[in-house]
């Protein structure tokens, strides 16, 4: 995953917090929606590419690992 | 120097978010806005001691606790104290009969009161009700809390009781301080720009038809029935596809957004919904951790349109959410934002858990105010996770009690619609309930039930009564009941002999007379369906008419017979009597009475077929209500082609009096009206308020006129008032409303001059037998207040449409929800008010009525078409319309409308001002100077001064002229600083000019006139604004203080905007850099035009330098900002430091001036455009300015209640319809406008042909291929005619009836031998030029102008009987002359290239 990004989640959003990589963040709260847009918000400005509002669904932003998987579809194309 | 200790001392300035709610706090100081107050049950036996340490503990550790707040919205800070400011009260209600009733008494007067935020932000209390149960009242202000933070506290407190009921006496609360991240917004946000007051709001929103002005802070809060059984089930869809989101949360908030934006559609009307939603602003892992107020406002917008449904507005509402919680960036909401919406929905995701493991509920209190800013609150919560409880707040000033009873079922409704089925569309959604529903049908009552006597039975049984009394006169020529029954029998009986049967059709083509009258009886008599075609039908159209209705007869009179002929019908004359040979048929109500045809939007007209039974009911209901102690005389003198001419044929015979007829006047324009009054015989005339105009116009007294009747369109209450002015203050005015297809009126209001206030008159109630329903596009009721479609109902509507049953079936339909009867679709909006009458709101369609004329654009746009060489056309109302479609599609880079003339947008989406200024504005830079300059220009008038003053300075007591003040002062003090009183001032900038000329100690008058509303009356005649006379004021007024004071120079405060705006135009710099004195040279010359051009200003004010033009040689003006560049901030900065200058807040808007709201309203409303827009245009160039701001400011809304006042005040009056009818086409190079002209001429009468024609090389289309009218440019308001004469006038006379013609007709520039119709003259063009003619004592009278048709003839018949050549003429313009810097310089600068 891109560093930036990363650290986002990790730093900002988590606080510092460990996480594994499949924890589910949005269903246990550790990451609520507008923490999703906001991540967003910064993917869209780091990568410089633009995330449809169809591509906000929990499959693409429940885990760690799944974000990394939504950003390597996005950046392959 | 940390953080805390600089907070400690200096204190801090408040978040974008604080900032806002500390200035709403500061406009409404007694009002508790911003309390957040909390119940908190406790059930437990709580230790009061430890509860108090535990709060104390939190308090101490919470820094947002013991934050205060002081100082003006402008300068606020934010400290720290070192201490909590106060404790938890302990209150014993254990010994009340009722504790807890006890314990909401105590909270609701306590939530009530207003905090003072320079001592504490919060009040608590811990009350007592027994051992057992204890409540922890909590309140704090918003300033420093949200509901997540009350949450956090709620833990701590939980927590630190916990901690010391262990005997731990020192709990470790960790919180991150809110004061880090208040620093932290402060270095990102920006100063807010513009005006941080939440009190300028959009206005224009208007719900349940309440605009949304005039609010208290006062409002209820009401829950939503069944709410939590709706919340459940919303729960529910949230979880399933397509409902799911992110969260559960994003999910249900989306569900409440797409029910609640539905609802506000519905009772608004509008298609674009914006409300306020807060976001919260927890995203990362501290803030959600931290105590005060995050949570921020921003707006979410949704579109809507007619067919969607919940299910398609909820994807809309999707991904509207995802892109209001990707932008809602902390720290950027903005004032300019927040007063865009009136209704938020506040759907709040904290949960309190329990009191460290014991149960609590929670429960938020309503303080009884909100936000005046807000009308309508939905707040969707679940504190203590028991289920939400949605809840309503409701403005108490913005509604009618009925409105705010009804209000949350009608959301209810919508939300109960969308969980039943989400494929609902929502214009189908019923709202009303069934006990509602019994109020919102109108029904008019009386003698409803009994069909009343046949009409020609009645004219038989008064013929009997009243042999002798006089039935009809014109003229001199008296016809008695006898002589009429007699002659309608003869008329019958003639064309029976024709052999038309009963219920045949026969066409009546003739002018008014007393055989029309008798033939239009005679029809009756005879029970065959007559067709009235006007004598002034041009003869294709007759054709037309003759052929579709298939009539097998037409009677004519002599004048009209041989139009007639070219019909091919059989033509009968209209004098022939024939002996009766048997009896009349018998007559039946179901039996078409007569046909008229209407405007049809296919391009043919329509004939609506009224039965016998239909205009008997009209008859006597007529006669009922409008005869009230009269005999029932009237007056006949409008055209037989118009529905509303029947009330004088049936009306007087019902009652037993005349008919007045009043022939066809001389010349195209049918002036009839005007000998009516001028005669002042009859008791009732009905006319349109556009005759009324006219009458009033004229200045006809009356006496023996006593009812007006006024229907045809919609009655202005300025035009009301200057009847009963001009005319008979004892005058009874009734406005009557109704379509051809409900027979002649409907509805009816008697107009009261105390109680009508609205900008048009009511149209009151249902007539006799009339059902009146408002409803929805989906064929449900509106609540009251909701515009709608109004539906007609009963037995008087029309049979259908001859020839037509798809249109029939179409416009009269059976609704069986609504009524069990046919129901007519005016295509009217209207609503219903809570006191029960109507209101009319315009069309629901594109149908338009000019002069009471209904027009349908297609059947313009079909003659158009049909004119050979012409490709394509489209017609409409130009004016009002543009203005409000065009605002998408402003110029990219500075905001201008489309609107606005040649502000062409290039296909990058730029306007040509912006791409001129590009190329020529290093060029315009040799224009400006240094302030050095500025001291050399003060010093040479200072050289000059015959008196004690250096110079004058003008001052505006606005931001610009102010600072200009302060730094001309610093070069001299010798200052006379003068303001124009224009009687509009706002006081706030009156107390700036005082303090500010105080300050500085310089001597300041304001200059009046006793002209000024003469001259904003003459500004908004000829430039649609009230600055161009008031600018003129200023500058007449300060040249000739100048002059009687001997100061030699006048020093203004003009921005450089205006400047751009008003001289430094693109053609000065086209070919190259001219050099400074060339252009102040040319300056000159305009400024001297300037001054020499009539108008009030020039007639009214004694300025004897200024009009010789001595003053403009000898007065130099000193434009300040010419030399000197300063930006905004720094002005701002500077007033804000060194002036005592408060910004105005009792205008509204960046203004000194409270008349602008009139002048920007006429000015939208006649140009199609905000009189702003070229002067924010430059603002936004120049860098003054965003964009954003100068949009945001130019839409603005305004209060028209208070603009009727002012105009009235002035003594304005706005003419009834501002709208032109107008055409654009695309043809062969060959075929122009004044030859469409003509060839219309031919096709259609003149009501249809329109004011204004263009030709355009294409119709701008939109993306989905329809012609996109709002891109279609405006028609010039003068009109260009080819080829038309330029004769200069010979003599005195024709120069100064030139003048009148010009400024009147509005042409360019013409001779004294052209046409007064090709000029585009009418009815009321021709009293315009005969009331100022005799105004400058020339003798002419409104027929003289169509008798002789040009100046020169006019002059000629005018001589000889000229009242008096010595009187002062009243100047008039030669030509029409903007009298603005920038034309005037336009017309130097051609002359100097000649």
């Amino acid at each position: 995953m891109n560093p930036q990004i990363g650290d986002f989640i990790t730093q900002t959003l988590l606080g510092g917090a460990e996480v594994e990589d499949t924890e589910d963040l949005l269903l246990s709260g550790q990451i609520d929606s507008l923490g999703v847009m906001r991540l967003v918000a910064f993917i869209e400005q780091t990568l410089s590419i633009t995330v449809p509002p169809e591509d906000v669904v929990i499959e693409h932003f429940q885990s760690l690992a799944a974000i990394e998987a939504y950003l390597e579809t996005r950046t392959m194309r | 120097m940390t953080t805390q200790r600089r907070v400690l001392l200096d204190g801090i300035p408040l978040t974008r978010s604080q900032k806002m709610i500390w200035t709403g706090q500061h406009l409404n100081p007694d009002a508790p806005l911003y309390n957040m107050g909390w119940r908190i049950d406790l059930n437990f036996a709580v230790d009061p001691t430890l509860f108090t340490a535990a709060f104390d503990h939190v308090a101490a550790s919470v820094d947002a606790l013991r934050l205060v707040v002081t100082g003006p919205p402008s300068a606020a800070r934010q400290r720290l104290l070192d201490a909590a400011p106060n404790g938890v009260e302990q209150i014993d209600l254990s010994a009340e009969t009722e504790p807890s009733a006890a314990a909401d008494q105590l909270i609701n007067a306590r939530i009530a009161g207003t905090l003072d935020l320079a001592k504490s932000t919060y009040d608590a209390a811990l009350l007592k009700l027994n051992q057992d149960h204890w409540v922890w009242y909590f309140n704090q202000h918003h300033i420093a809390s949200d509901a997540s933070s009350a949450a956090l506290i709620f833990e701590d407190v939980a927590a630190a009781y916990a901690a010391l009921e262990r005997g731990d006496p020192r709990p470790g609360l960790e919180r991150p301080a809110f004061l880090d991240h208040v620093s932290a917004q402060n270095r990102t946000d920006g100063p807010i720009e513009g005006d941080p007051q939440p009190a300028m709001r959009d206005d224009r929103v208007s719900f349940y038809g309440r605009p949304s002005a005039s609010q208290t802070p006062g409002s209820i809060r009401v829950p939503l029935k069944g709410g939590q059984n709706m919340a459940g089930a919303l729960a529910g869809l949230a979880s399933t596809p397509p409902f799911r989101m992110l969260s559960t949360d994003m999910a249900k908030f989306t569900l409440w957004l797409t029910a609640f934006a539905a609802y506000l559609h519905r009772i608004s009307g509008d298609e674009r919904i914006t409300l306020g939603a807060p976001v919260h602003n927890r995203a990362s892992a501290a803030a959600k951790r931290t105590a005060g107020l995050l949570i921020e406002l921003f707006p979410i917008t949704l579109n809507l349109d007619e067919d969607d449904t919940f299910l398609s507005l909820h994807s809309k509402a999707k991904a509207g959410v995802i892109t209001h919680l990707k932008s809602a960036l902390p720290g950027t909401t903005s004032p300019g934002a927040l007063r865009k919406f009136h209704a938020v929905l506040n759907y709040i995701p904290a949960r309190f858990g329990d009191f460290a493991g014991r149960p609590a509920q929670i429960s938020w209190r309503h303080c009884g105010a909100n936000d005046p800013a807000h009308t309508l609150r939905l707040h969707v919560h679940d504190f203590d996770e028991t289920g939400p409880r949605p809840e309503l707040d409701i403005n108490k000033g913005a509604f009618d009690p009925v409105v705010r009873s009804a209000a949350s079922g009608h959301l209810s409704a919508m939300v109960n619609a969308l969980i039943s089925n989400p494929e609902t569309r929502i214009g189908d959604v019923s709202m009303c309930t069934d006990e509602e529903a019994k109020h919102l049908v109108a029904v008019g009552e009386g003698a409803a039930s009994r069909q009343p006597d046949d009409l020609s039975l009645i004219l038989q049984a008064k013929a009997g009564a009243q042999p002798d009394a006089p039935a009809l006169r014109c003229g001199e020529e008296v016809i008695t009941y006898r002589a009429l029954s007699e002659a309608v029998d003869g008329f019958a009986a003639a064309l029976a002999e024709q052999g038309v049967a009963p219920g045949e059709r026969v066409c009546l083509h003739a002018k008014r007379s007393i055989d029309l009258v008798i033939a239009v009886y005679g029809a009756l008599k005879a029970c065959v369906c007559l067709v009235p075609i006007p004598a002034d039908t041009p003869e294709l159209r007759l054709r037309d008419l003759a052929a579709t209705s298939g009539a097998t007869l037409i009677v004519a009179d002599t004048a009209c017979a041989a139009a007639a002929a070219t019909t091919g019908i059989p033509v009968l004359p209209i004098s022939t009597r024939t002996a009766p040979r048997s009896a009349p048929p018998q007559p039946s109500d179901e039996a078409p009475a007569y046909c008229i045809f209407t405007s049809g939007s296919t391009g043919a007209p329509k004939g609506v077929v009224v039965s016998r039974g239909a205009l008997n009911r009209y008859a006597a209901w007529a006669a009922r209500t409008y005869a009230n102690g009269l005999k029932g005389n009237m007056a006949l003198f409008s055209s037989i082609g118009f529905d509303l001419t029947l009330t004088s044929f049936v009306l007087p015979i019902c009652t037993g009096g005349s008919i007045s007829i009043y022939p066809e006047t001389a010349g195209r324009g049918d002036l009839a009206v005007l000998d009516v009054f001028t005669d002042d015989r009859v008791e009732i005339v009905k006319l349109t308020p556009a005759h009324l105009a006219v009458v009033c116009a004229e200045a006809l007294p009356a006496g023996a006129i006593k009812t007006l009747i006024l229907g045809g369109e919609a009655l202005t209450t300025a035009l009301a008032h200057k009847a009963l002015t001009a005319v008979s203050k004892d005058l009874s005015i009734y406005n009557e409303y109704g379509p051809t297809e409900a027979t002649v009126g409907c509805m009816v209001h008697r107009f009261d001059p105390k109680l009508d206030t609205e900008s048009t008159v009511s149209i009151g109630l249902p007539a006799d037998d009339v059902s009146l329903h408002v409803l929805s596009n989906g064929g449900t009721r509106q609540p009251v207040g909701v515009a709608g479609e109004l539906y007609i109902g009963g037995p008087r509507l029309a049979e259908g449409y001859l020839d037509r049953p798809d249109l029939t079936r179409e416009q009269f339909k059976v609704i069986a929800e609504v009524s069990d009867g046919r129901l007519y679709a005016t295509g009217d909006k209207a609503r219903i008010d809570p006191d029960g009458r109507f209101t009319y709101l315009g069309r629901v369609d594109d149908q338009v009525k000019v002069n009471g004329v209904r027009i349908e654009p297609g059947e313009v746009e079909a003659a158009i078409l049909s004119i050979p060489g012409v490709s394509q056309a489209v017609v409409g109302l130009s004016g009002p319309r543009a203005a409000c479609d065009a605002a998408g599609r402003a110029c990219s880079e500075c905001g201008l409308s489309p609107a606005y003339p040649g502000a062409d947008i290039d296909q990058e989406g730029v306007c040509s001002i912006c791409r001129g200024y590009e190329a020529y504005k290093h060029r315009a830079d040799s224009y400006f100077s240094t302030p050095e300059n500025l001291r050399t220009a003060i010093g040479e008038a200072a050289a000059r001064r015959r008196g004690k003053f250096d110079v004058v300075v003008l001052l505006s007591g606005g931001k610009d002229s102010t600072y200009a003040l302060y730094r001309t002062a610093e070069i001299t003090p010798d200052i006379l600083a003068l303001t124009l009183d224009n009687g509009y001032i706002s006081n706030g900038a009156k107390d700036n000019i005082r303090r500010a000329a105080s300050d500085l100690g310089i001597e300041h008058r304001f200059l009046t006139t006793s002209a000024m509303d003469a001259i904003f009356v003459d500004s908004l005649t000829l430039h649609s604004n009230v600055c161009n006379g008031c600018f003129k004021a200023i500058y007449t007024l300060a040249l000739q203080t100048a002059m009687d004071e001997g100061v030699g120079a006048i020093v203004t405060g003009l921005s450089r905007g205006q400047f751009f705006e008003t001289r430094l135009t693109a053609e000065l710099f086209q070919a190259k850099t001219p050099a400074p004195g060339e252009i102040d040279e040319l300056v000159h010359q305009a400024r001297r035009a300037y001054h020499r051009t009539p108008d009030a200003v020039t007639r009214m004010i004694d300025a004897p330098d200024v009009r010789s033009g001595i003053a403009l040689d000898e007065v130099e003006f000193i434009d300040f900002y010419r030399y000197v560049d300063v930006p905004l901030e720094e002005i701002y900065a500077f007033l804000g430091s060194r002036a005592p200058w408060i910004r105005p807040s009792d205008t509204g808007r960046s203004t000194n001036c409270l008349i602008n709201d009139a002048g920007i309203f006429i000015h939208k409303a006649r140009e199609g455009y905000h009189n702003y827009a070229l002067p924010y245009s430059w603002d936004v160039r120049l860098g003054h300015k965003t964009r954003r701001e100068a949009m945001d400011e130019l839409d603005d809304d305004i209060d028209e209640a208070k603009v009727s006042d002012i105009l009235r005040d002035i003594g304005y009056e706005m003419p009834g319809n501002e709208g032109r009818l107008s055409a654009w086409f695309v043809s062969e190079p060959a075929i122009d406008v004044a030859s469409v002209r003509r060839e219309l001429g031919r096709r259609l009468p003149a009501a249809l042909i329109p004011d204004a024609l263009m030709r355009v090389d294409a119709l701008p289309l939109s993306k989905n291929g329809k012609i996109d009218t709002s891109r279609l440019p405006t028609p010039p308001r003068t009109r260009f005619i080819e080829g038309i004469d330029t004769t200069p006038p010979a003599n005195d006379s024709e120069a100064r009836l030139l003048g009148i013609w010009t400024s009147v007709l509005e042409a360019q520039e013409f001779g004294v031998e052209a046409n007064f119709y090709d000029l585009g003259g009418d009815s009321i063009a021709a009293i315009q030029i005969a009331s100022q003619a005799r105004e400058g004592g020339l003798s002419v009278a409104a027929v003289d102008v169509f008798q002789h048709q040009t100046v020169r003839a006019l002059a000629q018949a005018s001589a000889g009987v000229s009242a008096s050549e010595k009187e002062p003429v009243r100047q008039r313009p030669k030509t029409r002359v903007s009298s603005r810097d920038m034309t005037a310089l336009k017309a130097a600068l051609a002359k100097k290239k000649n």
